[in-house]
């Protein structure tokens, strides 16, 4: 499988490039992914933040985040959601049914951001989490009784300290829950004092997990005389079966049943992105895994993608090819996704040629969680109003979104899934325009 | 109540703790050591985690040079564990520095610092990234070590013995009978108590803040504060250390840290006016990267975690600064040089002699006190907790298969606590496991550091397990610790918050200088997600 010359080749394999891909193949033309792997939104919690807080030295938290990206927009005339918030509606909802094709259910509040326990023992800002999590939000003014269930070994995650903090954390969030918490032991990967959550969803994803797991609980539920309203796990029920664990763990619990937001651990992020490659691929996109772009160049009407096919290392350095396509999306995510390189007192994109100068104190807080965030988190590539990148040699034929673009600071905004979803429609909807 | 001690020493730094110990060994058991942060938080911490065989100073300041090669060979004795005798790969590629080697092995020779000369070709196979192109290399002793956990071996030999110690009191006054100090008056800052001590003696072992102390008894001493940076790197490039031959200057060498995974880049040497307003500098590690490279060009590859800086406590009465003012270390008697006695004041020197200058200090506070210098037994009395090598490993065997611990953890584990390891897990076994991946550290040490060590918040606690130190810094493994420290040590979450942040900003302290540079960046983008994006520490936060 190839890209070929009516493509719009889009680089990246996360949420961004996703959408972009989307948008090319809503306006009726073709699209070709290359990405080596699936970027940061694999290790990402899954869910969907869009607009959560509006920093500044007295953060503003915004309950609706489409009022929201308005006072965002007050305060920071020029960022990025200025030049693409237009397209945000729609590049949700590519987001949420590509999802939905692959079987991940990501659910919202109708405009209302939703706080969702974390592993850390505080509150995660949503717009929209997937149905595992839907559950555990906090529901301001509800008088509940929420049990924090973990798992011995899974060292991740610690329910007792867990459960102690969401009882103070939920304060600010008007919650009048009651946290409790308990440790179960599961057997079936025999004599291990610890495991981590990947190996945990790999067994619950087989029978013999599911089963004992669903006993576990269901015993805990049976000789217990207090009755719980919810119950919370680690994100941790299986990268594949997840929904029929749930819809069991339901049935046994006879209550809400929920995991909790995780970063870094993979399950969640894993779930997500298979999810909305499937949905890609049942509309028709290329999706080249394992293939990294490691050069543009602008082309007559077109724009030259030298790509690396395969795992390379110094003894093998890969198969070299060049796809000469008429329109490219970049959507190669910021640091952590390897779009933006950093070394050395140089900060610059790779794809781009273009380096962003050096990182100087004034884009660096001494203040490590600062409420108007690190100004760092803002570098990233300079597009036009329809996500062009500025550079003339390009001919317009070159578009970002996402992660990569200068700007936003999705930590402190909680705004990464909005950005990457409105950017990448938009530019993927230009890109197709291209052809 | 009066509390009246035989001495009392002012500075948890190593040469305070080896003073606090030889006292001890030598029968002043009523003694109280003052620390006005942790152990090991000031010049201690801040040191390059090389415990100088002695190969470093042979040409420019042979003293100094002979009393690290003696002092290295006793601390292998009395603390083995602590200790990891990586040796050092010496090289020479130019004239000067051929030059140089003839003078260095001239003196070696004088001292008996071992050494053999290696082919150039054998020297590469060893240590492959070193450049083709040297002409010359030796190999001799030395040894990497754990700064904190020697520091904290000696304090806590001292405590079992008998003696009192006290972090996180500051001493914040003298007080005086006329010329002689007779007390301190001390702010546990803990509690923000003021109290006063009384002591025959008061020996000042503040480093670059020793000024700071005799100021308080009316009068100045004449120290240079000396920064020295450092930067970390997230791996070893080398399994040795690695030192250009030449006169010591900014970035002769690479310390290979072998009980953590990580290499040490080092070390600059710049005058500061405060000892307390010292932040690593930029072009110093700049310039210090530049020179390793000449002999292992592919450390342009490998990524800075982290700069972090020391403050070195020179002293001289002379006009020189920097690198020309002696490393040696220096006893002054007050009564002798200002006039007031009951106090004396020991500084100077390398964290290798430290043992010696407390024997040194000790002497004279023993002809102060009793009129007579008692035999001193600090060089051959183990330090608490001491096992050898091979203990060591075996216990760490043990602990793998009892605890599931794997082995390489287990391994690092026993190097830092030597015998006390095993009564670790068995008081803490439910937190047996390992909490951070990097460093290999484990959750029953959260425990046994609070209730043992006097561990105060997790900026300690990094001190006693190097905790977060590693390459992903705290961000996977800080949070948990936060956990077992609720779990099992009563902490409420706003505690345990306060514990955590403080942390995550200690850490930003280098991560800030090193996202600079440009190498953090993404880390430094991860933890934003970890504690502000996924967090909200920002908005959520109990204070």
């Amino acid at each position: 499988m190839d890209a070929n010359k009516n493509d719009v080749l889009v680089i990246g394999g996360g949420t961004a490039a996703c959408v972009a891909a989307d948008a090319v193949l809503n306006a009726g033309k073709s699209v070709a992914m290359v990405f080596p792997n699936g970027g940061s939104s694999e290790i990402s919690a899954g869910t969907l933040d869009i607009m959560g807080v509006v920093p500044g030295e007295h953060p503003v938290i915004c309950d609706d985040y489409r009022e929201g990206v308005e006072k965002l927009l007050e305060k920071y005339p020029g960022h990025t959601y200025s030049k693409c918030k237009g397209e945000l509606e729609t590049g949700v909802e590519a987001l949420l049914s590509l999802a939905e094709a692959g079987e991940y259910i990501l659910k919202g509040f109708d405009g209302k951001n939703v706080w969702v326990p974390n592993m850390l023992g505080t509150f995660s800002v949503n717009a929209y989490v997937p149905s595992t999590m839907y559950e555990g939000a906090v529901v301001p003014g509800e008088k509940e009784r929420v049990l924090v269930v973990g798992v011995k070994g899974n060292v991740a995650f610690n329910a007792q300290a867990a459960a102690m903090s969401y009882q103070q954390y939920q304060k600010k969030l008007g919650g009048k829950a009651d946290y409790f918490s308990t440790e179960i032991q599961i057997k079936g990967w025999g004599d291990r004092r610890k495991i981590s959550d990947g190996e945990l969803a790999d067994y619950l994803d087989t029978k013999e997990g599911k089963k004992e797991l669903v006993s576990l609980i269901q015993t805990f539920c049976m000789n217990n005389r207090y009755s719980f309203d919810k119950i919370l796990f680690p994100p941790v029920l299986g990268y594949l079966t997840y929904n029929e664990l749930l819809a069991e763990l339901k049935e046994a619990c006879g209550c809400k049943v929920a995991e909790v937001a995780a970063l870094g651990n993979s399950v969640a992020g894993y779930r997500f992105t298979r999810a909305v490659y499937r949905g890609l691929e049942k509309k028709g996109a290329k999706l080249l895994r394992g293939v990294s772009a490691k050069k543009l160049e602008a082309a007559e009407n077109g724009v030259k993608v030298e790509c690396v096919i395969g795992l390379t290392d110094q003894y093998h350095p890969g198969k070299r090819e060049t796809f000469e396509v008429p329109a490219v999306v970049l959507a190669t995510g910021g640091f952590v996704g390897g779009g933006i390189k950093a070394r050395h007192t140089d900060v610059w994109i790779e794809l781009l040629e273009q380096h962003l100068g050096k990182v100087t104190t004034d884009q660096l807080d001494r203040d490590a969680v600062h409420p108007a965030g690190q100004d760092f988190m803002r570098m990233g590539v300079q597009v036009k109003a329809d996500m062009s990148v500025e550079d003339k040699k390009y001919n317009g034929r070159v578009f970002a979104c996402g992660d990569v673009l200068a700007g936003h600071n999705s930590a402190s905004e909680r705004s990464g899934a909005g950005i990457a979803a409105a950017s990448a429609y938009l530019a993927g909807k230009n890109a197709a325009a291209k052809i | 109540m009066r509390e009246n001690f035989d001495v009392v020493v002012i500075g948890g730094g190593t040469t305070g703790t080896g003073v606090i110990r030889d006292l001890v060994l030598r029968g002043f058991k009523n003694s109280l050591l003052l620390e006005r942060d942790d152990l090991a938080a000031g010049t201690s911490g801040g040191c390059h985690s090389a415990l100088h065989g002695g190969s470093r100073y042979v040409v420019s300041d042979i003293q100094t040079a002979r009393e690290c090669l003696q002092e290295n060979q006793v601390y292998r004795k009395i603390v083995p564990q602590v200790v990891d005798p990586t040796d050092a790969i010496w090289v020479a590629k130019t004239d000067e520095q051929m030059e140089f080697a003839q003078k260095w092995m001239k003196n070696a020779d004088d001292i008996g610092l071992p050494y053999e000369i290696i082919s150039v070709e054998e020297a590469t196979s060893e240590e492959p990234l070193l450049t083709k192109d040297i002409r010359f290399a030796l190999r001799t002793i030395d040894t990497g070590f754990d700064p904190f956990r020697l520091c904290i071996a000696q304090a806590y030999d001292a405590k079992k013995k008998g003696a009192q110690i006290r972090t996180h009191h500051e001493v914040i006054g003298a007080l005086m009978d006329g010329k002689r100090v007779v007390g301190l008056r001390v702010l546990d800052k803990t509690e923000n108590n003021i109290y006063e001590v009384y002591a025959k003696l008061i020996i000042n072992a503040a480093g670059p803040w020793c000024s700071q102390i005799t100021e308080m008894a009316g009068f100045a001493i004449p120290m240079k504060p000396n920064k020295g940076s450092t930067g970390i790197y997230s791996m070893r490039p080398t399994k040795t250390l690695i030192g250009i031959l030449r006169t010591p200057a900014d970035g002769d060498g690479l310390v290979s840290q072998g009980f953590q995974n990580t290499a040490l880049l080092g070390t600059s040497s710049v005058d500061v006016d405060d000892p307390d307003d010292a932040d690593p500098g930029m072009d110093e590690i700049k310039i210090m990267e530049d020179s390793v490279a000449e002999i292992i060009p592919d450390l342009r590859e490998a990524r800075m975690l982290r700069f972090c800086t020391g403050v070195r406590p020179l002293y001289t009465t002379g006009e020189e600064t920097g690198r020309n003012i002696s490393r040696g270390m220096f006893l002054l008697d007050h009564e002798e040089m200002e006039g007031v006695s009951g106090m004396i004041t020991i500084t100077g020197g390398k964290y290798a002699t430290a043992r010696l200058m407390a024997e040194v200090a000790v002497d004279m506070a023993c002809e102060k006190l009793v009129g007579k210098v008692l035999p001193c037994t600090s060089d051959k009395e183990l330090i608490y907790g001491a096992t050898t090598k091979e203990e060591a490993e075996k216990e760490a065997q043990e602990i793998h298969e009892k605890y599931h611990i794997p082995r390489y953890a287990a391994h690092k584990f026993t190097a830092r606590y030597g015998e006390f390891a095993k009564t670790i897990l068995e008081k803490y076994p439910d937190q047996a496991y390992v909490i951070d991946d990097a460093v290999q550290m484990i959750g029953s040490e959260v425990c046994y550091s609070f209730k043992e060590e006097d561990v105060e918040n997790f900026k300690d606690l990094r001190r006693r397990t190097r905790i977060g130190m590693g390459q992903e810094q705290g961000t996977f493994s800080i949070y948990k610790a936060g956990g077992i420290a609720q779990q099992a040590l009563d902490m409420t979450p706003a505690e345990a918050e306060e514990c955590v942040l403080g942390y995550v900003q200690e850490r930003w302290k280098g991560i800030y200088f090193a996202a600079q540079y440009g190498d953090q960046l993404p880390l430094s983008e991860l933890m934003q997600e970890m504690y502000v994006g996924m967090g909200s520490y920002d908005v959520l936060s109990l204070e």
